[in-house]
């Protein structure tokens, strides 16, 4: 243990651990002045042993006794309100999700309606012997397209659509219809 | 002035600990809880903050102050994990403190205290025990001289007395309270004896001269 100014002090406050006593009780037996200090420390502190204690206004500790029961109160309406605000937030969410699996289903049943409808349909394995519905569409340039798969002996329905169209209907420019492997017709907007 | 315990005080909450006097205030609202320890700790609290002010109005002011902020922040910043006396402790003292701080002058004892604790502090004494008339009149004087020269002494010396004196706090909780080491809170108390080792010293000295 090394003694330093705190020793007498940390001694006296029972801060030390009972080998640090051991060791300090013997050098206290060795060294006078150490004796010295300690004792003068212990007088002094026995005199502060008498202080007394002081009480607060009657009147204060009545005041905050009932603020306490307040706030305990208050703690109490919170904790019975607390299952209603929890209902409420499972309402809300419990909309929230219905709302958005509302959406998400109409999406899922328009996005299959798209892949039913034959639009870009390159299925081969199509039953050929059922006539299928060319069901035209409009895309964001505002050209309206027919296009199918047809056997050589439907060709001349899309042709009769074509002839029909072609007086009210303008042709793209740059008609890209060469461009298909299968048939096809590919119109914009009326005439003015 | 204690409450009265047979009153407002179940029996067995006197026997509980704070710590579960605490838990059943907080959990279960229960007044009678925060009663007790109020009972329990209340003149301790308040006799720091009026060792550390000596003025009874200011320090009824500041025990307020602090047992509102215990009981409006009780459920917000006390975790239950330490001592929940040591916790009010902390408040209290930083009450005392910022209100040491705003008037931006150490108490003056000389001029505060001989005006108005004198007549204010020991009063009030309980009667219990008393001693003979001659003797309490000694012990009186005693106190007086023991809180003048309690007072006279650096704030922070002063802080570290009074907080040892009434809870018996260790000093690793006074070092946390103060926000200083264990060390520096002990070479406080330290220099705090030696001081008013020196003050009595004194005061002896003047009474001999006038006699």
């Amino acid at each position: 243990m090394t003694l330093d100014e705190n020793t007498c002090i940390r001694y006296l406050m029972g801060e030390m651990d009972p080998a640090e006593v051991a060791v300090f009780k013997r050098v206290l037996s060795e060294d006078q002045d150490l004796l010295i200090e300690y004792q003068s420390l212990k007088a002094t502190y026995k005199h502060i042993g008498k202080l007394p204690e002081k009480e607060p206004d009657a009147h204060i500790s009545e005041n905050i006794l009932k603020m306490a029961a307040l706030q305990s109160r208050k703690r109490e309406r919170k904790a019975r309100r607390k299952p209603l605000y929890y209902a409420a937030a499972a309402t809300i969410c419990i909309g929230m999700m219905s709302g958005m699996l509302m959406i998400y289903l109409e999406n899922d049943s328009v996005s299959a309606d798209v892949n039913t409808a034959g639009i870009n349909i390159m299925n081969s394995e199509r039953p050929t012997n059922q006539p299928q519905l060319t069901t035209p569409w409009v895309d964001n340039n505002e050209v309206l397209r027919f296009q199918d798969m047809q056997r050589v002996s439907d060709i001349s329905d899309l042709d009769s659509i074509y002839q029909n169209s072609y007086k009210k209907l303008v042709p793209v420019t740059g008609n890209n219809a060469a461009q298909f492997q299968n048939r096809g017709l590919q119109l914009t907007g009326s005439r003015p | 002035m204690k409450l009265k315990k047979a009153v407002h005080i179940p029996k067995s909450y006197t026997e509980l600990k704070d710590e579960e006097l605490v838990r059943l205030y907080r959990r279960k609202n229960d007044e009678s809880a925060f009663r007790e320890l109020m009972n329990r700790h209340q003149s301790k609290v308040y006799s720091y903050i009026y060792s550390m002010i000596t003025n009874a109005e200011i320090a009824n002011d500041i025990f307020q102050e602090t047992f509102t902020k215990v009981i409006t922040k009780m459920d917000d910043t006390y975790n239950e994990q330490g001592k929940w006396i040591a916790w009010v402790m902390r408040i209290a003292h930083n009450a005392t403190i910022d209100h040491i701080r705003k008037q931006k002058r150490f108490v003056d004892v000389s001029s505060n205290y001989d005006s108005e604790s004198k007549t204010d502090f020991y009063e009030r004494l309980p009667d219990d025990d008393t001693p003979g008339q001659h003797d309490q009149m000694e012990l009186d004087e005693f106190r007086t001289s023991l809180m003048s020269h309690i007072a006279e002494l650096p704030e922070e010396q002063r802080t570290v007395v009074m907080l040892r004196h009434y809870y018996e706090m260790p000093f690793k909780e006074i070092a946390e309270i103060t926000n200083v080491s264990i060390n520096t809170a002990l070479g406080r108390m330290r220099y705090a004896l030696i001081n008013l080792r020196k003050l009595f010293d004194e005061e002896k000295q003047n009474e001999k001269v006038k006699v």
